[in-house]
């Protein structure tokens, strides 16, 4: 059996794209692979800095070959009364490349015709292959494609050469401006010259002796490994090795040190230091504190590996040098004292400067507190404080340290605790699945200066658009949502809105405001809840009610999710809509009040008027919010009476008094429903 | 440095002129890491890496993509070499201003003995002294100047007073004489003026029959 090897041979490839970048090289080619019906058993992917490749096991060597069946003319078209061919005949002989004696007579009910079987041969892999790569290429999701010298061609970066193999045999090809062969190149340094690659089984091992691992997460285990040999404690983050995988081909993991002095230095910044400048890996104790030493993984089996680790060690000093620097002289000048230089930094042109925004923070923080109690004077003054710490110098050079590094220079200048914790917390959440503000205090400045945010952009026209969205506003109002129903703060999101327009002094072009931030908000909940595996029709359901305290509406998506898969549900549904019909149609009003006993003719009138008075009886003792599960549970007993109800129970009856009678029990029964949920809307 | 057009072996002659200055890439940890470099109120950018010796970005290696917002063609591969910190490593030197310049018969001359006394007066005008009201006229007259020229044909020393524009913009955003909203309203200026003398300059080699672009083989 015949493997097929591709490999695309590159200068460096961005670190982060590597491995989004390979898969979706791989898949483009197995779909274009079962589009043109080439079989194959398995494939295999390969991605370093300097090459994209792909092994496809057992693939087939040509598609299958088919018949194709043509209609040519009408059979009494076809021949004249004297059996001759007709033109018409000739000619449809002549397009299929045979004589009139090879025709043949298709028949079906409609009726007879001359016809043709061609037998069309299956296409070779020497035929499909060349235009399923170019395709698979042009298909990869790059964000900025680059040209390089006289070129036309775009690619990541430049390329140098392109393998086809298809077991021993070159696929000869133009792609990507290469002459398709089976030369590629291994390790930068520490291999030289060009390599043949025999065959597709021998790809990954001839590279190794050239001092390349090409398997991605083969090369990523061995960091991990190297890097825990070299120290037990490295405190590996997941996106960072991934990073670093792309960009080694020959991973070797050194250990240096820094000097203890500057252990003094917020180890938020140090780790940043660490991790995203200069891509190495931090040391923590088993009491989670940061220790002196980091691993670091070169692509180089050194002559002289402790020049590299003096080297190293050098660059990280001054950054850290730098680091300590910043931060002493930050402290020089409390964050209270630098308010005023937030009146230089503009927050958005039409919103004023940062100064504005502190000033309509500390009052919005305030508000929230109130209704959350958080402390209101420490509120106050944490809205006033949270943007100061970005006029420091330390948040100059690491700008990830915003936040964080104001709770630092809050304790330095005395400030109360939970005002610095609310300072270094209110960030959080910087992305999905990040923490939330642990403090209370943290979490109503986090929401108060994403909503300021909100209402301001919006009310100055700003709202995101298509894919566009510079002011982060969806992450905000993802984040706004996330604290108030995981932190189970049950607030009006409407009435919080209306607190951050108010406390902006200058007025807002949008006079709609309110509700556009509103439904931007709350749009936010489908792909929040289709990322949970909560359906469409569930969340329809709950929003059809029109509720604006977000935690509300998570207590009443989570009991209609349960009460979806109970046995009882799918009935009651039907009934709800049948019912929602039903007065839908009504062209008069009911004017009745209470259900009248004496109106009922039939068991199940009765039946149901019971069931109903209990479960109105059970909804007044469950009025807690928290209790829509319960009240769902309970309202599924009413499946059979309601059943039975519609089965027996003519409703439509032209006793009029006694169909008004009925349309009132079913009014009842839609109400009961609609103090969760429309459940109507359930599919 | 730039190589225009950027030829396929542009990273092997650079890493040879490492080799040249005395780096040996099989002791150190030489690595090409993506980084991608733009001028917006130029209207340049490129893609490209910065390169690392130890972990020490040493170099910044860009293919220019865009200029003046008109697209290069063909691509130049431009190398920034980051001489003071090569000879940094080189001399195995923490500090800058103890890099050796030239040993001479009176002894050794440092960096800092040339440089030090520059870098102090000179940071004290940019960030402190420099006279901003004559700096807004300075940028102004440059303005002019410039579309004065490219309007008149002449790209070259319009492109000049760009960079003048260019320089004294800079001036003012150290002297922090600039907000925010400021700040982007000037980039544009000199976008606008670089745009312009980019379409200039490329019309006037058009007029020439751009005759460095020529096939010279056959």
């Amino acid at each position: 059996m015949t493997h097929f090897l591709v490999e695309i041979h590159t200068e460096e490839l961005p670190p982060k794209a590597l491995p989004k970048l390979a898969r979706a090289f791989l898949q483009e080619i197995e779909e274009r692979l079962r589009k043109v019906e080439l079989s194959f058993d398995a494939t295999q992917l390969f991605a370093t800095p300097r090459r994209l490749a792909v092994i496809v096991k057992n693939l087939a060597e040509r598609q299958a070959d088919t018949l194709v069946e043509r209609k040519g003319p009408a059979l009494q078209a076809a021949f004249d009364k004297d059996n001759n061919p007709t033109p018409a005949c000739l000619g449809f002989a002549r397009s299929c490349h045979t004589t009139v004696d090879q025709l043949l007579t298709i028949k079906n009910a409609t009726g007879t015709w001359v016809g043709f079987q061609q037998a069309v041969l299956g296409k070779s892999v020497g035929e499909l292959l060349p235009t399923i790569i170019q395709q698979a290429l042009d298909a990869l999701p790059i964000p900025k494609r680059m040209r390089w010298g006289n070129q036309t061609i775009e690619f990541v970066r430049p390329v140098h050469s392109v393998i086809l193999l298809y077991g021993k045999q070159v696929i000869d090809a133009e792609i990507l401006g290469c002459q398709t062969g089976r030369k590629t190149r291994g390790h930068r340094f520490m291999s030289s010259g060009w390599l043949d690659i025999n065959q597709p089984d021998d790809y990954s091992a001839q590279l190794k002796e050239a001092f390349v691992i090409a398997d991605f997460n083969e090369r990523k285990s061995v960091i991990r490994a190297a890097a825990i040999a070299k120290n037990s404690q490295v405190y590996i983050n997941d996106a960072l090795l991934d990073e670093v995988t792309g960009l080694v081909e020959w991973p070797v993991a050194i250990e240096g040190n820094f000097d203890e002095i500057f252990l003094a230095i917020p180890q938020e910044a140090l780790i940043s230091a660490m991790q995203d400048h200069q891509r190495y890996f931090p040391i923590v104790d088993p009491n989670g504190k940061l220790c002196s030493q980091f691993i670091t993984i070169i692509n180089i089996e050194s002559k002289d590996p402790e020049q590299v680790i003096q080297g190293n060690e050098r660059v990280l000093r001054a950054r850290l040098a730098d680091a300590a620097f910043f931060f002493e002289t930050d402290k020089k000048v409390t964050l209270d004292n630098r308010i005023e230089k937030l009146k230089q930094i503009i927050f958005q042109a039409k919103l004023g400067t940062l100064y504005d925004k502190a000033q309509r923070l500390s009052h919005l923080t305030l508000a929230i507190a109130n209704l959350i109690a958080a402390d209101q004077q420490a509120a106050a003054r944490a809205g006033f404080l949270a943007k100061a710490d970005l006029t420091t110098a330390l948040v100059g050079e690491f700008p990830e340290l915003q936040g964080i590094a104001g709770g630092y220079y809050a304790l330095a200048d005395g400030e109360e605790r939970q005002v610095a914790t609310a300072l270094s917390e209110h960030y959080l959440p910087r992305f999905s699945n990040d923490a939330l503000p642990a403090s209370t205090l943290g979490a109503a400045l986090a929401i108060a200066d994403r909503l300021d945010t909100l209402v301001g952009l919006f009310g100055t026209n700003q709202p995101p658009t298509g894919d566009k969205d510079p002011f982060g506003l969806r992450r905000a109002a993802i984040g706004v949502l996330r604290i108030l129903i995981e932190k189970k703060f049950n607030l009006d999101l409407k009435a919080l809105i209306e607190s951050a327009l108010s406390a902006y002094t200058i007025p807002l072009e949008n006079k709609n405001v309110v509700s556009d931030v509103l439904n931007f908000m709350l749009e936010r909940l489908k792909p929040f809840y289709q990322d949970q595996g909560i359906a469409p029709d569930v969340l329809a359901a709950v929003t059809a009610l029109s509720i604006s305290e977000p935690y509300d509406l998570h207590c009443r998506i989570q009991a209609v999710q349960r009460f979806k898969s109970m046995p009882e549900s799918n009935a009651l549904s039907v009934a709800n809509k049948r019912v929602s019909n039903m007065l839908a149609k009504l062209t008069t009003p009911i004017y009745l009040h209470t259900v009248d006993k004496t109106l009922f003719e039939m068991e199940e009138e009765r039946a149901l008027f019971t069931a109903l008075t209990a479960q109105q009886k059970m909804l007044t003792s469950l009025s807690d919010s928290t209790q829509y599960q319960v009240i769902l549970a309970e309202l599924a007993h009413l499946r059979e009476p309601v059943d039975n109800f519609f089965d027996k129970v003519l409703i439509m009856t032209e006793d009029l008094p006694r169909r008004e009678n009925r349309l009132l029990m079913l009014k009842e029964l839609r109400e009961l429903f609609l103090h969760v949920a429309d459940i109507a809307l359930l599919q | 440095m730039t190589l225009k057009p950027s030829p396929s072996q542009i990273q092997d002659l650079y890493l040879d002129s490492l080799r040249a200055l005395g780096i040996d890439p099989l002791i150190d940890d030489i690595r090409f890491v993506e980084d991608n470099w733009e001028h917006p109120a130029l209207g340049a950018w490129g893609l490209g890496w910065e390169v690392w010796q130890n972990g020490l970005e040493i170099t910044q290696f860009t293919y220019f993509q865009q200029v003046g917002g008109l697209e290069c063609k063909p691509v130049s591969g431009e190398i920034t070499y980051g001489l003071e910190r090569l000879a940094m490593s080189l001399q195995g030197v923490n500090n800058l201003y103890d890099l050796v310049w030239s040993k001479t018969a009176l002894g050794t001359i440092t960096y800092g003995d040339v440089f030090h006394q520059n870098e102090v007066e000179m940071s004290t005008y940019n960030f402190d002294l420099a006279n901003v009201e004559l700096l807004f006229k300075q940028f102004l007259t440059y303005e002019q100047e410039s579309l004065r020229l490219i309007d008149k044909g002449f790209p070259l020393p319009a492109y000049e007073m760009v960079m003048k524009a260019s320089h004294t913009f800079n001036l003012l955003d150290a002297r922090g004489a600039l907000s925010v909203t400021e700040r982007q309203q000037y980039i544009l200026k000199i976008r606008r003026l670089a745009k312009a003398v980019a379409e200039s300059y490329y019309k006037a080699r058009e007029t020439l029959g751009f005759p460095l672009l020529q096939d010279k083989i056959s």
